[in-house]
């Protein structure tokens, strides 16, 4: 596992980021909106120019498979289906949410990653960091804005994402706490941090092909809950 | 001369290998998961698109002997089409373009659906006039040469094929409704007392509108009731297929005295209609063009020949992300 390129474009960040025997060589972020198809291929190009390694040196890529943005997700998953296409190579699947949890140094201690899912609904998850290492400490999960706020503990370091959605208020009950940061305010490195968590899991069973990626959405279209709801 | 065509503007998620122009092998997924809806739900389009886009270029290569690095070029549709289907597209044809190198261009899914006229027809010159009729668009276009075309008419409202599936929810059958209905009507004698109106907009317009004709015979059935349609559903089938089939002709039949074109090219789901395609024969002869069904619906062979066009002409354009609704 000479290299491992990390991917993340689950939210407004678009992340990427290369690691190479355990080491970071190369990271860019930008807040890029509703753009990442049209830099995703000019910023692995460059990355790869930048770190002077060639895409046929890559076999290792991690990605963040959700939860977050349903198209961004995406892009990001049908870009790596096709950069490793007719190749053998290993991918490792990152929760979004794990992947904000490792790219936040700021502060050791329990970190909850929380995205909102809109609707009144958030997808959030805990996990604990002392020096590099992040623990999880809960699974992803989807639940409304009332039972997220219920589960935080005053301890807690909240980062939250509004995944770019202007009227987002999921988190507006957050704004007299302390702890919480929205993610916006802070330069991140969603992509490095993929990367750098699939390369410390070297022979973990998660690890599997681009073409069996497959996004966590957690979330059922609206258009499957409307007939559910009509059948039921 | 290798493209890759790759289409997924919509509820087909299609590859294909075009060699010099010619289809080398084709791959086509037709999404089933939006029968239980009665309409294409964009967001499970996205979805199945993703889970489908890699295994298909798999089968694809596999047939045709032909590897990554030998494909000279890639073409993937980009406009007009549903954002977040079209994104999975551009996301796998970009990823593959950082890989291996080859240029990739977008391609308008409409001058897809034209150049499908020629993966079959090497015969067909321009100028012609282009009937693209299907489930999201209804126009007429003039092509004087490749990349050249004037939008001569378009619906005003609902697309043809959209038409055959509201009245195809209307009347009960499975989405897509087009086949149903004009299987339907191929049982049903003439009825002279089942007819609905061609809508005629006025002047010298070629644009079409469905809308007026849907209504007509949601209030025909409502006023008839329920047992009378569930008896005479082919006489309204047939009725219903008579009154698109005479616009869409009606217009084709304009445009061609306007222009003084006599070459007709019909592309499109639509176009696989039986009775489109007699009553088109019928009025102009061997001058009228269709693709055989499979090129008719969605399908990467067309983006892949529309690629091919660019490709030698040195027209390649990178991937658009703004989606837009004409040709």
């Amino acid at each position: 596992m000479k290299y491992v390129l990390g991917i993340d474009t689950s939210s407004v960040e678009f992340g990427i980021g290369l690691v190479s025997e355990n080491r970071p060589v190369m990271a860019l972020s930008r807040y890029l909106g509703n753009s990442h198809a049209e830099h995703i291929s000019q910023g692995i190009d460059y990355l790869l120019a930048a770190s002077k390694v060639a895409a046929a040196d890559i076999s290792h890529a991690a990605i963040a498979v959700g939860p977050g943005s349903f198209t961004g997700l995406r892009i990001g998953i049908a870009f790596l289906k096709g950069f490793f296409f007719g190749r053998e190579a290993a991918v490792y699947p990152v929760s979004s949410l794990e992947s904000m949890a490792g790219s936040w140094h700021a502060r050791e201690g329990r970190i909850v990653c929380a995205s909102d899912a809109r609707n009144g609904e958030v997808f959030w998850a805990r996990f604990e960091r002392h020096g590099a290492a992040v623990t999880r400490l809960s699974n992803d999960v989807l639940s409304p804005v009332e039972q997220f706020a219920e589960a935080i503990a005053d301890s807690d370091i909240i980062l939250t994402d509004t995944l770019g959605y202007a009227r987002s208020s999921a988190f507006e009950f957050l704004k007299v706490t302390p702890l919480a940061f929205p993610v916006e305010q802070f330069p991140l490195q969603r992509g490095l941090s993929c990367a750098t968590i699939a390369a410390s899991r070297a022979g973990h069973p998660a690890w599997t092909t681009a073409g069996d990626i497959v996004p966590q959405y957690l979330n059922t279209v609206q258009a499957e809950k409307k007939r559910m709801s009509t059948v039921v | 001369m290798v493209i890759l065509g790759i289409e997924t503007s919509c509820d087909e998620t299609s590859v294909s290998l075009l060699k010099d122009g010619a289809i080398l092998a084709s791959e086509v997924y037709t999404q089933a998961v939006h029968a239980a809806y009665g309409g294409v739900v964009p967001e499970l389009a996205s979805r199945a698109h993703l889970g489908k886009v890699e295994a298909l270029a798999q089968s694809l290569f596999a047939k045709s002997s032909v590897t990554c690095s030998a494909v000279d070029c890639i073409a993937v549709t980009d406009s007009p089409g549903l954002a977040g289907a079209l994104l999975v597209g551009i996301g796998f044809a970009l990823g593959l373009h950082s890989q291996y190198g080859m240029p990739v261009t977008g391609i308008n899914h409409l001058e897809g659906h034209l150049c499908s006229l020629f993966l079959e027809h090497p015969d067909l010159s321009y100028p012609f006039l282009a009937l693209i009729a299907s489930g999201g668009h209804t126009a007429i276009y003039r092509a004087d040469d490749f990349g050249r075309y004037a939008c001569l008419g378009e619906t005003v409202d609902d697309a043809a094929g959209e038409a055959f599936d509201k009245i195809g929810k209307l009347l009960g059958f499975p989405y897509p409704a087009g086949r149903a209905i004009e299987q339907a009507a191929a049982f049903a004698p003439e009825d002279r007392d089942i007819s609905f109106p061609v809508a005629r907009l006025g002047g010298s317009s070629l644009n079409f509108s469905f809308s007026g004709l849907k209504t007509a015979v949601k209030y025909f059935c409502r006023e008839k009731g329920d047992g009378w349609v569930a008896l005479n559903k082919a006489g309204i089938c047939r009725a219903f297929q008579k009154a698109i089939v005479e616009a869409l002709a009606r217009n084709l039949v304009i445009a061609a005295e306007q222009s003084g074109i006599s070459r007709i090219g019909v592309a499109g789901g639509v176009a696989c209609n039986g009775e489109l395609r007699r009553v088109l024969k019928a009025r102009f002869g061997d001058n009228v063009y269709f693709p055989s069904p499979a090129l008719c619906t969605d399908n990467a062979a067309m983006i892949g020949r529309a690629g091919y066009e660019r490709y030698k002409r040195n027209m390649l354009r990178f991937p658009s992300m703004n989606p837009s609704s004409g040709l």
